[in-house]
């Protein structure tokens, strides 16, 4: 049976919507319509629990599925279920057209009843994981990592790039923190880190699926092996490289130049009656990290403690041990600010031409050493890695994380994290922290026993081109072409629909989503909506189901009300909307579409954003190729931190 | 028997941890003081690195098998069976017994029941007494039944009783009857395996830093102050205004105010100069001039962008520390002397923006600021199998990496209670 | 394809004139021809592209709009179903019927799945490969040659002037059953017939490759005559149509058009005579070289004098 259940919020929604008048006319509609004044409450659990059997179909109308889908769904014994957010969506943003507020939730209620005749029951997903890791490398935070991981009982297997050399630990990382400190710590994780399979080669395949990976691995010995792991870290270090002013300062040419990284040498060497003048300067083009500045600021400090005149030329220097700082100048290093301009090789040693380029002020010092803070660059071998893995990485050449801010060790692939300096420079500290991070994740995929459920993409053989548009397109490697087939694999996959909208010819198809679906339910909406309202105007906000459904939510929350005869469709990802869409909506009148989707970069299955602007923009170029107002047709991101967006998009009708 | 972790601290590392910790199947007490989660980005807008929402979170399992972060009003945290969150709840006093923590914590009522409350937000509606908003600052205002801000959670409203009138009306408009005007505080003994602190940091309110006239004027105010202003749900409606009410053509930004300062805070607080940045693009973006004076910049490798953008942009950069911020004719006047070209300036702008010191929250809780070391941060592990802390509790820092940390501690936490699979 | 770039090179050698006509291609003439491409079917697969060995296709990031807004959806609709939708759509918002200043756009970067093929005239041997491997029924074979396109623009040489004592040069292609005997035969008979012409004998007029012809053109021929057995009497194919001679006829009809609109036209002929027919072979010739002496000297520029 095909249901209604609309909620008053305790009888609020009474307001604003005319109940009697939504129950009269969606009556043929549907097979029974029930109005509850708490559906959130335990009564309303209750008795949508008594209510709904595991054959009907349902339609919620109350708040948001936001905040009321997941627990509903616990209690509903049917999965055929579409809400309508009612109170965020009309109720709350149209206060003062009570009408036009009760039409709008016709509208709504009648392309709710559509959406779910062509609901399906979502599929399950295997998710068998192999309970094996591979790191990859074996620095600070790939010891973390396996020591954390051997202590769970997971099996681990740590490959080193081939050149690695054990006895590097210590001065691969001593950028990190102090010598004495990091010593301590690489003890006791070896201590720990007993156990653990070692293996020295590179990767050079990957097949399989996430939790279910086939590496291929050579040997340095020359022997191919394979293995399969359920999760992959990366845990690769970062490299000293000469800053763009190694060339000026002669570095190479004299060995009165050296970098940073080579002075502890040097000074160690230094017997303590040789006093010498040490010029430090950093690149003044480059922006130093934390982790950088604090190396730069332990070195000089012990060069001056060894008795040495110690300047340093610099820009910023960063640090997150103010203490570090304060060392340096109680230890005598004078700080410069300016650039270096000019070094010139003279007798009596290297001349050093500062220049503060504002005032054009000019100071030369005759020094012994010119000593160039580094670079710290990612791992040589990161690219080919990246490369093989298909992963993609930053400006910097570092391995790229999912999403900045919140899933730090993330890569843009499933089952495949970072760790450490693999994602960019950093202190001991954040280098442990981030390591125990990755091994969380890792643990909870390998432990994960829930269900994994979800729409996904159907390929119909029979229609597919091979065109590979889909392939292309995925952003989770979760469709590939393998013989003559496009294969789905479902761990990978996200759920998100891009696939859709990239084939040309609609031979791969979204459970619940058929294109038809859209199609009928863009029409039905604009039929019912003219038949309610007239001539009035109306607008569709095709929005993705994260960032900018929590946007056009949070315009009822924070207030900011806009005109009636604007809806919303809500897509799984914006990436899933294609041109077709996009010109329906405005063949069956509407004045504007919108295509809401996350923040730029934001897009939570990574390339919905981008590619949403691209259709659209794609669009926007037919329509004024035919003499259409591309104006009409638009994308924007909408976040729930700005309510009022939709506010701004639906105003200027008209 | 499940065991069982106590996290103080609802804000973004404290939430990550507890959501991490209750998928792992431990029975997690989240703590808070306020009304609702979220700590410090309940305040914030918009953050970097990504210049998106504050109030974002990383899912859990729970959701969509944790691969998305959601929004704090969806992310479910009031609705996971093993993670209690404890609102507007304070610590009085942790013993220990037989190696485990006794942790007695008492509560201010809300007199709105979390479990009835159905959001309708009709209490509010009906309420006459409108008094001074918290949360805006150009003279907002607020019912004495409210809702901090739109995306808090709990999502329920809560009453000030201070300010309340106890005319009953919002008891009676309240159909579910969620609304009880004389519920009591009400304390509490949780017994725990492990304590977490993620009690974070706030922004110094700047008084007591000589030279900057702060307390004289409303023109000149902290970063948290200016993401209120530029929050387009806020009471400005995002307009960035004067206290005259005039809209602003030109910003000085001052960093490390009281930072770096052997007399205030010994320490640098990591994140001022970035979202300073953010703060001034933002600015920029309503074609207003802005001016930074800083002493070094530190900008975090992942966040270099709006240092790029601040320059494109035409943000104007000055190196020195001023010395005074004063008033004159109405307006603020910041005094500093350009480090490059050894000038005095003043400068006079609408708005002066202090960066203050972010100070360590934790230690302002009697019982657990023992836990505490230098500044009034805590160490990752302040004892081993015990007793734990991450996020801006061991230091200010930015978002990313108080995540890693949390989720670091997390696993930490669970490693020492429960061990292998 | 050397052998395809070698013969283009070879006609644009003896062009004298731009060629502005497409031409016909003679029903029994493989090998030429035109690709035509609809485009609102393609689903950018690239199967074509795949399939075409002389790489004669590619693929270009636009969309040709004017296809999309002018074709009939048939009723049966399109294999593609997305791409009959867009289709619809599309035409459903052009309110005027004015097409003309229609533009292809492109297609933003990083978008999947659209895109359209550009063919190659020069490159395309006409295989249909590319018709075969594609499903969506985007290709179609024409019998038209897209020679202005294919030759570009000829520079004409300057006129040439000759002595007063100018007597054509022919070459003429004989087989060597039929033809051959029936120049024998004339020489036999005593037949008179003009002394400028050279025969050169193969072994059916089949045979005879176009950049022969070419050749001998571009080497100061005034003219080329061909000549096989008579038709239905090849002594390869007899009267199938796969036969020398039915399939050089149609081969010269094809150059004799195109040496038409290179400028040169009339300058080329093939005709037959069995073993028998030595006055007709004296008659063909006589003919012939009456035609190039009303023609007057070749307008080419030899590109080696031809040794007196």
């Amino acid at each position: 049976m095909k249901k209604l259940i609309l909620c008053t919020c305790n009888k609020t929604l009474t307001k604003w919507l005319d109940f009697a008048r939504i129950e009269k006319e969606v009556g043929s509609t549907f097979e029974s319509i029930h109005i509850h004044d708490a559906l959130c409450l335990e009564e309303g659990l209750t008795f949508l629990d008594a209510e709904v059997s595991k054959d009907d179909t349902v339609v919620i109308g109350a708040c948001t599925s936001q905040i009321i889908g997941v627990p509903l769904a616990e209690r509903l014994k049917s999965e055929l279920v579409s809400y309508v957010p009612l109170r965020e969506h009309v109720a709350w943003v149209h206060k003062d057209d009570q009408k036009g507020a009760t039409n709008k939730a016709l509208v709504l209620l009648n392309d709710a009843a559509i959406h779910v005749d062509f609901l399906e029951p979502q599929t399950a997903v295997d998710i068998e994981m192999e309970k094996k890791v591979l790191i990859v490398g074996g620095g600070i935070a790939g010891l973390k990592v396996a020591s954390d991981l051997l202590q769970l009982g997971i099996e681990v297997t740590l490959l080193e790039p081939p050149e690695f050399n054990s006895k590097d630990y210590l001065e691969k990382n001593q950028f990190m923190a102090d010598s004495s400190t990091l010593k301590g710590v690489v003890k006791d994780l070896k201590t720990t880190s007993k156990g653990v399979k070692k293996v020295c080669g590179t990767i050079s395949k990957l097949s399989g699926r996430a939790g279910l990976y086939s590496v291929s691995l050579k040997r340095d010995n020359g022997k191919e092996e394979e293995i399969l792991v359920g999760a992959i870290i990366i845990a690769t270090n970062s490299e000293h490289s000469p800053p763009s002013i190694a060339k000026m300062c002669h570095y190479g040419k004299t060995n009165q130049t050296l970098l940073l990284s080579e002075l502890s040498t040097l000074i160690a060497k230094q017997t303590a009656k040789e006093s010498k003048t040490i010029f430090v300067t950093q690149d003044p083009s480059y922006h130093d990290s934390s982790v950088a500045g604090s190396y730069l600021l332990r070195e000089v400090t012990y060069a001056a403690e060894k008795g040495n005149t110690v300047i340093v030329a610099h820009s910023d220097i960063h640090t997150k041990d103010e203490n570090l700082y304060r060392a340096a100048r109680k230890s005598g290093v004078i700080f410069i600010r300016g650039s270096l301009e000019k070094v010139s090789k003279k007798k009596k040693g290297l001349v050093c031409r500062l220049e503060n380029t504002l005032e054009s002020q000019v100071r030369e010092f005759t020094v012994d050493y010119l000593v160039l803070q580094t670079q710290l660059k990612p791992w040589s071998g990161t690219r080919p890695l990246a490369d093989t893995l298909g992963l993609n990485l930053d400006r910097e050449g570092f391995i790229k994380t999912r999403y900045a801010k919140m899933k730090p060790v993330q890569t843009s692939k499933r089952g495949i994290f970072i760790a450490g300096n693999a994602k960019t420079p950093m202190n001991l500290n954040d280098a442990l922290a981030s390591a125990s991070n990755a091994s969380l994740e890792v643990f909870k995929n390998l432990i994960a026993d829930g269900e994994r459920k979800g729409w996904i993409p159907v390929v119909d053989e029979e229609l597919c081109d091979l065109c590979d548009a889909c392939v292309e397109a995925c952003p989770n490697d979760a469709l590939r072409h393998e013989g003559d087939l496009i294969k789905h694999i479902p761990m990978n996959c996200e759920f998100c629909g891009i696939c859709v909208s990239a084939c040309p010819t609609r031979a791969i198809e979204f459970q619940s989503h058929s294109k038809d679906s859209w199609l009928t339910r863009i029409e039905s909406i604009a039929t019912k909506h003219k038949k309610l309202e007239g001539q009035k105007p109306f607008s569709l906000v095709y929005a993705c189901s994260e960032c900018a459904n929590a946007s056009i939510d949070q315009a009822g929350f924070a207030g900011k009300g806009y005109p009636t005869g604007s809806y919303v469709i809500q897509f799984p990802c914006a990436g899933m909307v294609s041109p077709i869409e996009i010109l329906k909506g405005l063949v069956v009148g509407a004045e504007k579409i919108i295509v809401a989707h996350c923040p730029p970069g934001g897009c939570h299955h990574q390339t919905g954003d981008h590619l949403s602007e691209l259709v659209v923009k794609f669009t926007q170029d037919m329509l004024k190729s035919i003499g259409q107002d591309p104006s009409r047709v638009k994308a924007t991101y909408m976040i729930a931190a700005l309510p009022n967006k939709m506010q701004e998009e639906v105003a200027h009708r008209g | 028997m499940a065991k069982t972790a106590v996290v103080i601290g609802a804000g973004l590392a404290g939430i990550q941890v507890a959501q991490q910790l209750t998928d792992l199947g431990i029975v997690v007490h989240l703590i808070e003081k306020e009304s609702i989660i979220g700590g410090l980005s309940t305040h914030l807008g918009r953050v970097f690195p990504t210049g998106d929402c504050a109030l974002c979170l990383d899912a859990s399992t729970e959701i969509f098998d944790g691969q998305h972060r959601r929004c704090q009003y969806r992310g479910l945290v009031t609705e996971k069976k093993n993670l209690k969150l404890h609102t507007m709840t304070e610590i009085k006093s942790i013993t220990e017994v037989d190696g485990n923590f006794k942790i007695s914590i008492k509560s201010q009522p809300r007199y709105v029941d979390l479990d009835r409350c159905v959001v309708c937000l009709e209490c509010i509606e009906v309420c006459d007494v409108k008094t001074p908003d918290e949360y805006g600052i150009r003279g907002g205002t607020r019912k004495s039944i409210y809702r901090p801000v739109p995306q808090g959670v709990p999502l329920a409203p809560l009453i000030d009783m201070e300010h309340c009138t106890k005319c009953g009306k919002c008891v009676e408009i309240c159909k579910v009857n969620a609304i009880d005007l004389e519920e009591k505080e009400s304390t509490k003994t949780i017994k725990a395996d492990a304590l977490i602190l993620a009690t974070g940091v706030e922004e110094k309110i700047p008084l007591d830093f000589p030279g900057y006239e702060y307390r004289t004027s409303d023109d000149i105010i902290t970063h948290a102050e200016l993401a209120r202003l530029l929050d387009p749900a806020g009471s400005t409606n995002g307009v960035v205004t004067t206290s005259s009410g005039n809209n602003v053509s030109e910003v000085t930004m001052v960093l490390c105010v009281g930072s770096r300062d052997l007399d205030a805070s010994e320490y640098c607080s990591q994140a001022c100069c970035t979202y300073s940045l953010k703060h001034a693009d933002m600015l920029r973006d309503r074609g207003i001039d802005v001016t930074i004076c800083y002493m070094d910049l530190r900008v975090p490798k992942s966040s270099e962008h709006y240092l790029t953008q601040a320059r494109e942009k035409g943000v104007k950069f000055l190196r020195g520390k001023p010395d005074r911020v004063v008033i004159r004719e109405g307006k603020p006047v910041t005094i500093v002397e350009d480090t490059q070209s050894q000038k005095r300036m003043q400068i006079e702008s609408d708005l002066v923006v202090l960066a203050s010191p972010l100070a360590s929250l934790g230690i302002e809780n009697d019982s657990i600021t023992d836990f505490f070391a230098e500044y009034g941060f805590a160490h990752r592990v302040v004892r081993e199998g015990k007793i734990y802390a991450c996020g801006t509790a061991t230091g200010p820092t930015d978002i990313p990496t108080s995540i890693a940390e949390a989720n670091a501690v997390a696993l930490k936490v669970y490693s020492d209670l429960i061990g292998g699979v | 394809m050397d052998k395809r770039i070698q013969l283009l090179d070879a006609i644009r050698a003896i062009a004298v004139k731009t060629p502005m006509n497409d031409v016909e291609v003679p029903e029994s003439v493989v090998g030429f021809g035109t690709i035509e491409y609809k485009a609102q079917t393609c689903s950018a697969c690239k199967k074509c592209i795949l399939a075409c060995e002389p790489a004669a296709l590619d693929m270009e990031d636009t969309l040709n709009m004017h296809d999309y807004l002018r074709v009939t959806v048939p009723q049966e609709g399109f294999r593609s179903k997305n791409r009959e939708v867009l289709v619809t759509l599309l035409q459903n918002l052009k309110q005027d019927h004015d097409y003309g200043d229609v533009q292809a756009i492109s297609v933003p970067e990083g978008l999947p799945g659209y895109g359209s093929i550009v063919w190659s005239a020069e490159q395309c041997i006409a295989c249909d490969k590319c018709i075969e491997a594609c499903p969506e029924d985007c290709l179609t074979l024409q019998k038209t040659y897209k020679l202005p396109e294919i030759i570009g623009p000829i520079e004409a040489p300057p006129p040439r002037t000759e002595g007063k004592d100018w007597e054509p040069f022919i070459v003429c292609f004989v087989c060597w059953e039929c033809s051959h005997a029936a120049a024998d035969l004339a020489g036999l008979m005593h037949l008179h017939y003009p002394a400028s012409i050279r025969t050169i004998r193969l072994p059916c007029s089949g045979a005879l490759e176009p950049i022969h012809i070419m050749t001998a053109m571009a080497n100061g021929a005034d003219g080329v005559l061909v000549t096989g057995c008579l038709l239905s009497e090849c002594h390869y194919g007899g009267d199938s149509p796969k036969a020398g001679n039915f399939m050089q006829e149609g081969f010269v009809k094809f150059w004799s058009d195109i040496f038409e609109e290179i400028g040169i036209g009339g300058r080329l002929n093939i005709d037959f005579a069995s073993a028998a027919m030595g006055i007709k072979f004296a008659e063909i010739v006589e003919t012939f070289t009456e035609q190039i002496r009303k023609l007057g000297p070749t307008p080419i520029q030899a590109k080696t004098e031809v040794q007196e």
